[in-house]
């Protein structure tokens, strides 16, 4: 890259569930981005070059809405909930080489009003990771959705590790916790305690209800451009001191892993640390993708922030709840704030490099990274820096 | 060629004309006529106007339907195509109980529910009873008659139909557009390799791809092989055997065609070759289950078209569970002696070397069967070995050879007695692999046998100029024909399972996959039995041999053949893996 990239505008609508956000996915996602761009001190006129979510719109329609005259960039990672994140190095790597001045990523959806993703898969069983396998060789016996997908490898690093149910229910608490600080969490002011954690009923076992993402309709989206540009910005630029995506292999069949833990991000982390040169020792934060509570635990192993199989210990010791050594998802995240693809993962972690998260702002946080999780463990990484 | 009246026609049908004229008319050749009165009277006392082209039964018929043949009961009601089975579509009671067989046949009669079943077809129209078949459980429902009704009116009417129809069964294509009527989970779609992968399941045949370069086994099924690169690849048959991986119950159906079962639990299974498989255990209570319980592959026709693999705890695995191993009489870890209920296993575990056996291996087997038979709680014992190449190949050569040419005589001083010579209780063998030499003298002491499809069974001694001197010569001949016992003791060349279960050397051939839960099977169908009284059953069916005599000349023979310098040079060929040089010396 010539130079680096950054973030220079963040804008999100409002999270709710009932009764759902009254807008089309397209108009959700117009609105983030055009107060992402206000956020920028950007026109909307100024985007060339946009991202959009895998299924959720296309470059097109944003460019036609927003009054982009001059896209010159379009592209979406298939990479379901990790694209946001990936969408980060493609757009750094955009805007340093030349190939756009800004970048749009937008991401949302009417998670909760809209049709939900498992009457899709219903009526489209090709709609799910894997395609044509999954529907021929899992659907026919009922395994049909993301948490049945992942509580079998969650089962199997119960099995070889002794993780327990209970590691899993201090993350569902430290994410609620998290979210009471946040005005914007669907949770705020709805706590919960381990007890609570471990009465919830199950969904798919080992999964309790409280180990699962929340299904809220909203959106977010982010400005990117070239640091060079951003200096002359009136925002505070975070800069992507670098980021990359990764896929497990096979990608598209999740039980023929000859290493059933190895996903994206295990490729993924390595690489992005390595080139921003720094740590999982040396992050203020870190926000990771959060569709299911063992999810945290295997990112957080395969990031490196502990070996693989300490992940129920770490959590433990360390601490990722508020005022923990590792805060994780200050925001609350898709358990407790609002599920948004992972984009508002990404906005929180520039409100906490911008020092504007309020009663939630991480002291002194600058360094931290956001992780993207998606289809059967596809993963993105990327170090964000103030 | 005589001309009958309508009249004696009609009494003909309604089994009233006089004998006599029922011989009469049978001695005469048949006539034309004769048909197309019968059909006349038919036809007035049948419910509908169309046209009967043939009789059935007393109350079927082919009819002309505007430009179809179809099948109609008397009352009208039309069963279709008269090429498709009528019964498919007929209403079915089916009496597969000894209560409801027992309505129809009392006592002796009686059919046994567990191979018989009665089906009475009946008329939806009407609800007369129309046929009435005694099948075994699950036969398709017999087709009795498919007339050739074109040939039949072309060459013997004379008045070829108007339309000529295609002359095949039907019932298939028709029993084949039911699919999915009532099924309505999602299936696979049926091409390409899946569809290839969901042909075998519906053979009950479970196989994945496998590299013919690397040997790999792959599932899903891929163009390439991810290991070698090669394109070169076959359909090859698992075991069907497994454990479970992991799972994930569902408490809640996240896809609303599952809402009727939960809790139900999707589950990985890793297979023997190495691959896993996404499936559901049937028959198991999601709570039931841990990761490596043993399970086994059945197959779960879910529609016309589609077959799902799915798996059930292994048998021999539920039963292993159960098992405890004796400790006490201190065996080599060669030899294996577990109990179970009623039931001792006794198993040979040396696979690397064929299971073949020492003297120390010999005498533990003595001592696990002797503390078998002294122990009241034990009923039957079953004799296997480990793996699936060899059940026991006899002994070890490289040991026994110099023992048995010293004249050692490897624990057995009576001349009067071979192994197994004194277990008066059952002794069941579960023959997974080889049987061949020592192995089989060893089997011929055995009560029941059960052997994998894949076992063998020989006595190659003679091809090294030895002789099997474990009592083979007088057991062996007592229990097949004579011509088949002497081919095996005298050119040495084994048999296949198959073989050895047409000449009545064992009870039963199964998948090895099978084997166990067989042999278990048989166990406890001897165990409901009075122990005394079969045990008593076994001593006097054998005493009654009266092998004794046999046992000695065997000995006293043999030890001539084992001093001679052809038992010196066979083993020592065998050892340098050449033709032996035979003197007869
Ligand atoms: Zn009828
Ligand atoms: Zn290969």
């Amino acid at each position: 890259m010539n130079g680096e990239a950054c973030i220079v505008g963040i804008g999100e609508t409002k999270y709710c569930r009932r009764p759902g956000s009254g807008k089309t996915e397209l108009a959700l996602q117009l609105q983030a981005a055009a107060r992402a761009i206000n956020d920028a001190g950007l026109q909307t006129s100024q985007i060339d070059g946009i991202m959009p979510f895998p299924n959720l719109g296309r470059a097109e329609e944003f460019a036609a809405n927003l009054g982009c005259e001059n896209l010159r960039f379009a592209a979406t990672i298939n990479m379901g909930g990790a694209a946001p994140v990936a969408s980060l190095k493609e757009a750094a790597a955009a805007t340093t080489s030349g190939a756009a001045d800004y970048v749009l990523i937008p991401a949302g959806w009417n998670g909760y009003s809209g049709s939900r993703a498992r009457q899709t898969v219903a009526k489209d069983s090709l709609a799910i990771p894997g395609a044509a396998i999954a529907r021929d060789y899992y659907m026919p016996y009922g395994f049909t959705a993301p948490p049945q997908w992942y509580a079998v490898i969650a089962r199997r690093h119960m099995h070889e590790f002794g993780t327990k149910s209970e590691h899993l229910g201090a993350i569902a608490v430290a994410m609620r916790e998290h979210a009471q600080r946040n005005p914007k969490a669907v949770m705020r002011g709805k706590r919960i305690t381990l007890d609570d954690y471990m009465d919830s009923k199950m969904l798919c076992d080992p999964y309790r209800i409280l180990d699962c993402c929340l299904e809220t309709d909203g959106a977010a989206a982010v400005v990117v451009t070239s640091a060079e540009r951003a200096r002359d910005l009136k925002g505070k630029p975070v800069t992507i001191a670098s980021a990359a995506a990764g896929q497990p292999y096979p990608a598209d069949e999740i039980l023929n892993r000859k290493d059933l833990f190895r996903t994206g991000v295990t490729i993924a982390a390595p690489e992005a640390f390595g080139q921003a040169g720094v740590t999982p020792r040396d992050v203020d934060f870190a926000m990771i993708y959060d569709c299911f509570t063992f999810e945290v635990l295997q990112q957080l192993e395969e990031c490196g922030f502990c070996a693989r199989g300490e992940g129920g210990a770490f959590i433990q010791d360390v601490g990722i709840g508020p005022g923990g050594d590792l805060p994780v998802n200050t925001h609350g995240g898709l358990l407790a704030e609002a599920h948004v693809l992972g984009m508002s993962h990404i906005v929180e972690a520039v409100r906490q490099l911008r020092g504007e998260a309020d009663e939630r702002q991480v002291d002194g946080a600058k360094l931290g990274i956001v992780t993207g999780w998606g289809d059967f463990g596809d993963g993105s990484i990327a170090v964000l820096a103030r | 060629m005589a001309d009958f009246l309508k009249e004696d026609i009609e009494m003909l049908i309604d089994g009233v004309l006089p004998w006599p004229a029922v011989q009469e008319m049978m001695r005469d050749a048949k006539d034309t006529d004769r048909f197309d009165k019968y059909v006349e009277i038919l036809q007035s006392r049948v419910d509908f106007s169309e046209p009967i082209l043939l009789p059935l039964t007393p109350s079927l018929f082919i009819v002309a339907k505007n430009k179809d043949r179809v099948v109609k009961c008397r009352c009208g009601h039309d069963f279709g195509d008269y090429r498709i089975n009528w019964k498919v579509s007929a209403l079915i009671y089916v009496r597969d109980t000894k209560e409801s067989i027992g309505e129809v046949f009392k006592g002796r009669e009686m059919p046994d529910p567990e191979w018989c079943q009665i089906r009475e077809y009946i008329c939806p129209g009407c609800g007369t009873q129309l046929e009435v078949e005694a099948v075994p459980r699950g036969c398709p429902p017999d087709f009795d008659f498919l007339p050739d009704l074109d040939t039949f009116y072309d060459e013997w009417l004379n008045r070829p139909l108007r339309k000529r129809f295609e002359y095949r069964d039907k019932t298939l294509d028709e029993v084949s557009q039911w699919e999915e009527r009532t099924y309505n989970k999602p299936i696979p779609v049926l091409e390409g390799f899946t569809k290839q992968f969901y042909r075998f399941c519906r053979k009950g045949e479970l196989r994945f791809q496998r590299c013919k370069e690397c040997g790999t086994w792959r599932h899903v099924p891929r163009e390439m092989c991810p290991e070698c690169g090669s394109f070169k690849w076959r359909w090859e048959r698992s075991s069907g055997r497994g454990t479970v991986f992991s799972w994930t119950v569902a408490e809640r159906a996240l896809h609303p065609q599952f809402a009727d079962d939960t809790p139900y639990a999707p589950t990985v299974v890793e297979m023997e070759e190495g691959v896993r498989i996404l499936t559901e255990i049937v028959d198991c209570e999601p709570d039931e289950l841990e990761i490596g319980t043993p399970v086994e592959v059945v197959f779960d026709e879910v529609t016309n078209k589609v077959t799902l693999p799915k798996f059930r705890l292994s048998r021999s695995a539920i039963r292993r569970a159960r098992t405890v191993p004796v400790e006490s009489l201190e065996l080599p870890p060669t030899i294996h002696y577990d109990k179970s209920d009623r039931v001792a296993i006794i198993t040979i575990d040396r696979p690397d070397a064929m299971n073949a056996l020492t003297k120390d291996m010999l005498g533990a087997l003595d001592r696990a069967f002797a503390d078998f038979n002294d122990d009241d709680r034990l009923w039957v014992a079953i004799l296997t070995g480990t793996g699936d190449r060899a059940f026991c190949t006899g002994m070890d050569l490289k040991e026994a050879i110099p023992l048995l040419t010293n004249g050692d005589q490897l624990g057995y001083e009576d001349p009067t007695k071979r192994q197994f010579s004194e277990v008066y209780k059952q002794i069941i063998a579960a023959i997974n692999g080889h049987c061949i030499a020592g192995g089989l003298e060893m089997v011929a002491g055995t009560d029941l046998r059960v052997a994998a499809e894949n076992a063998t069974f020989g006595l190659g001694e003679v091809r090294w100029g030895l002789v099997p001197a474990g009592g083979s010569h007088i057991r062996i001949p007592r229990q097949i024909p004579w011509v088949i016992a002497i081919e095996l003791l005298l050119t040495g060349e084994p048999i296949s399972a198959q073989r050895a279960y047409e000449v009545g050397l064992v009870n039963r051939v199964v998948p090895s996959s099978e084997l166990m839960s067989t042999a278990f099977d048989l166990a406890d169908k001897i165990c409901k039995n009075g122990p005394l009284a079969v045990r008593t059953s076994k001593e006097i069916a054998v005493r009654a041999l009266g092998v004794e005599p046999g046992f000695v000349l065997e000995k006293t023979l043999a030890k001539k053949v084992f001093s001679s310098e052809d038992a010196k040079e066979g083993p020592r060929a065998f050892a340098e893996k050449r033709k032996p040089d035979f003197k007869g010396e």
